[in-house]
């Protein structure tokens, strides 16, 4: 390390001098901390996965299950459709003419007269397919 | 592979980068041994203040941790850069303890011996330090990077982000202003012309 002597600091360079030589050594506490940091934060370390790791032994049916529908998000989807569906079932019409609204009647002709399919919704073609 | 302590401590600072930002363990203890020694001593100098400086020099070297993936080789030299760094986090922490005056800052002890040149020694670099803390920080940033560091005047203008004239005035007006603070001090001490 060249110091330099120019104009007036051969009077200071004294006082440089020692205070080079009583410069601090960093203390093994800082040097572990530093090198904590550069291993928590070193990219493609040997050894190291950097993508997501692979799950450990063998999966139960349950996690192939949950797995294979999305996760919780998924079962909770179904859960919900499961519901949906129970309560279509139990709240079906009993009878035919309750699905067709505005008093309309039901003829062979008319069951089959597209205007009106519009106002049959999917439940009542079904039924009217069934009972043929 | 790995190779040997010897073989990476004799590579340059920006093989050493590379080295680490492809998971070599060593090259992180290489650098480490290289820089924070030196931008401890700068924050210590700079800021008088163990515990900051501590925090200062871990920061400054996480920071090239972090940049040493995108490091672009020939751009700028590592020492530059770290020194870089250690400045300008140097100057976060004084901006945020203005309220503390300046005179503030220990004083040499007065009751230091005056007999053994190593406690001579020691009292003038306690004095010294104690002095550049009277300085404003650019000044005490460009005489210790020149005068402790042994930094080239381009260098320290690179640092400071500022003309190399602008470096050559600093330190002149820091380097006259220790020498005034500091004649008071000779006598005491034991410093005598040579």
């Amino acid at each position: 390390m060249s110091m330099n002597k120019d104009d007036d600091s051969l009077d200071l360079e004294l006082w440089f001098s020692a205070s080079r030589k009583h410069t601090p050594d960093p203390s093994k506490d800082l040097l572990a901390r530093v090198l904590a940091d550069a291993a928590m934060v070193q990219p493609d370390a040997p050894g190291v996965v950097s993508t997501a790791p692979e799950p450990e032994g063998r999966q139960s049916i349950w996690q192939q299950f949950t797995g294979a529908i999305g996760g919780w998000s998924g079962l909770a989807g179904l859960g919900t459709a499961t519901v949906a569906g129970l309560w279509i079932g139990l709240s079906a019409p009993t009878t035919f003419t309750g699905l067709i609204s505005g008093g309309i009647t039901y003829t062979e002709e008319s069951a089959f007269d597209p205007t009106y399919m519009t106002d049959m919704d999917d439940y009542a073609l079904l039924v009217i397919e069934g009972s043929e | 592979m790995t190779m040997p302590y010897d073989a990476v401590s004799e590579l340059s600072d920006e093989a050493l980068l590379v080295l680490y930002a492809k998971g070599d363990s060593l090259a992180a203890q290489v650098l480490s041994r290289r820089f924070l020694p030196r931008v401890l001593a700068h924050a210590t100098r700079v800021l008088k203040d163990q515990a900051e400086a501590e925090d200062v020099a871990q920061e400054a070297m996480l920071r090239l941790w972090k940049i040493a993936p995108d490091w672009r080789a020939g751009e700028a030299q590592v020492t530059t850069w770290m020194y870089r760094v250690t400045a300008n986090l140097c100057t976060d922490r004084i901006r945020k303890r203005r309220s503390v005056p300046l005179d503030a800052a220990p004083e040499p002890e007065d009751d230091t011996p005056s007999a053994g040149e190593a406690m001579q020694d020691a009292a003038r670099a306690q004095a010294l330090n104690a002095a550049l803390m009277e300085l404003p920080e650019r000044q005490r940033q460009a005489v210790a990077l020149r005068h402790l560091e042994g930094l080239s005047n381009p260098e320290i203008a690179e640092i400071l982000d500022c003309g190399v004239e602008a470096v050559e005035s600093l330190i002149a007006r820091g380097k006259r202003a220790l020498t005034k603070i500091l004649q008071g001090k000779r006598e005491e001490l034991g410093y005598v012309d040579e």
